[in-house]
């Protein structure tokens, strides 16, 4: 018997300020621009939707109007496979279309967190302190591709957004951390892959040339040597270039 | 006590001034003062600290500080100079990724269906190319108009 074929698709959140929505519509053109076929999804708020969504998207969902509401499109995915990427990025290599083949053999992949002095440079906050000693963040949250016909992986969704939402609005901290970690949503990937046991076998994978699925603006490019005028930190264009930072979030039209 | 004169480089090419640290224990520390001193006293006659910075240190070992930290400064300078060209191309790129979010928001451009356009003013890699984009886009757009009316 034919087993049936997952369905995949990509999730994009936007939410809180309306530059976050142009940009994801962005996003999403650029990915339509090398994959006129994907099928995506866009979580937004309904005051900033007009009929652009819903021509680029499969799907046009409601959410809050938290500023990090990702982790909840990321649980409300309507695909089994999908690749999630932050609003604030752009889509700029036809590589995009090899995305879902890093994931057979794993229940999530992520970006990792690379201890190179460029990257360390560009982190806010990486390294820190915990109860146990030295720790570091090890996953990247912009960009994350994952397996949800696991349950497991539905689970590890679900805990994502809920500890994440208890660091924001009760200020949970875990005892022996400091307060500063706990506002970031990587420090909830850590402490869900670090310190729940349910979750020590879940298989994480990564993706080749790492960065170039998640590539950030102030990685910056080589000045000089043979790979003058080339994006640091990969070995080719960036597939996923992400704009943290530095995108204008006050934009109002 | 004599004092004691360490890592002097000349300040000038006339190597008559020199720059050291003079150095004096305080308790079982070492530490150290710069100081800058002249070949020749105000009232013309030889400066002995100057000449006791070379019997202390030798003119070649101040020749090897000085190419030393000339090196050093070079390499700072160069080093600025790269920052500042790698912040400034990062600049550019995200200036001309908010010019292009501001620009698809334009009522013209954001109604418009040429897809083609639209990505061609996507991947537009300077603000020049992107108008030049933008242009043709709205100009495409009247044109359109026109015919319709």
């Amino acid at each position: 018997m034919k087993s049936k074929q997952p369905s995949k698709g990509f999730v994009v959140v936007a939410s809180k300020k309306p530059a976050f929505y142009y940009s994801a519509l962005n996003l999403i053109e650029s990915l339509l621009d090398y994959m006129p076929d994907a099928r995506v999804t866009l979580f937004t708020e309904d005051r900033f939707k007009d009929e652009r969504a819903e021509e680029l998207c499969e799907h046009v969902l409601p959410c809050g109007d938290h500023l990090r509401e990702k982790m909840y499109g990321i649980l409300n995915t309507p695909y089994d496979h999908t690749f999630y990427i932050d609003a604030d990025c752009e889509i700029q290599h036809e590589d995009i279309s090899k995305v879902f083949d890093f994931l057979p053999g794993n229940d999530m992949v992520f970006v990792k967190l690379m201890d190179d002095p460029v990257s360390m440079k560009c982190f806010v906050e990486k390294d820190f302190k915990g109860p146990d000693g030295d720790e570091t963040l090890q996953l990247c949250g912009g960009v994350c591709l994952y397996d949800m016909t696991n349950p497991l992986v539905k689970d590890f969704m679900q805990d994502w957004n809920d500890i994440f939402r208890k660091q924001e609005d009760e200020g949970w901290v875990p005892e022996g951390f400091p307060k500063s970690i706990c506002r970031w949503d990587q420090f909830t990937l850590w402490w869900l892959t670090h310190k729940v046991d349910k979750y020590k076998d879940i298989k994480i994978g990564e993706f080749d040339d790492n960065y170039r699925w998640n590539w950030f603006t102030n990685f910056r490019w080589h000045q000089d040597g043979p790979n003058k005028g080339k994006h640091r930190l990969v070995n080719d264009h960036p597939i996923v270039v992400h704009y943290s930072n530095a995108m204008n979030k006050e934009a109002v039209h | 006590m004599a004092k004691v004169f360490k890592f002097p480089f000349w300040e000038n090419y006339q190597k008559d001034r020199i720059t050291c640290k003079l150095v004096r224990m305080e308790g079982n520390r070492e530490v150290g003062d710069t100081v800058v001193i002249n070949k020749f006293q105000e009232d013309g006659t030889e400066n002995p600290d100057f000449n006791e910075v070379i019997k202390q240190n030798t003119i070649e070992k101040i020749d090897a500080n000085t190419a030393e930290r000339e090196e050093r400064h070079r390499n700072r300078h160069e080093e600025e100079k790269r920052r500042a060209q790698e912040r400034k191309q990062a600049q550019k790129l995200e200036e001309l990724f908010n010019a292009k979010l501001e620009i698809f928001e334009v009522d013209t451009i954001k109604d418009s269906k040429n897809r083609k356009l639209k990505s061609k003013i996507r991947r537009a890699k300077n603000i020049y190319e992107m108008m030049a984009y933008t242009t043709m886009l709205l100009q495409d757009e009247l044109n359109e108009e026109q015919a319709a009316q």
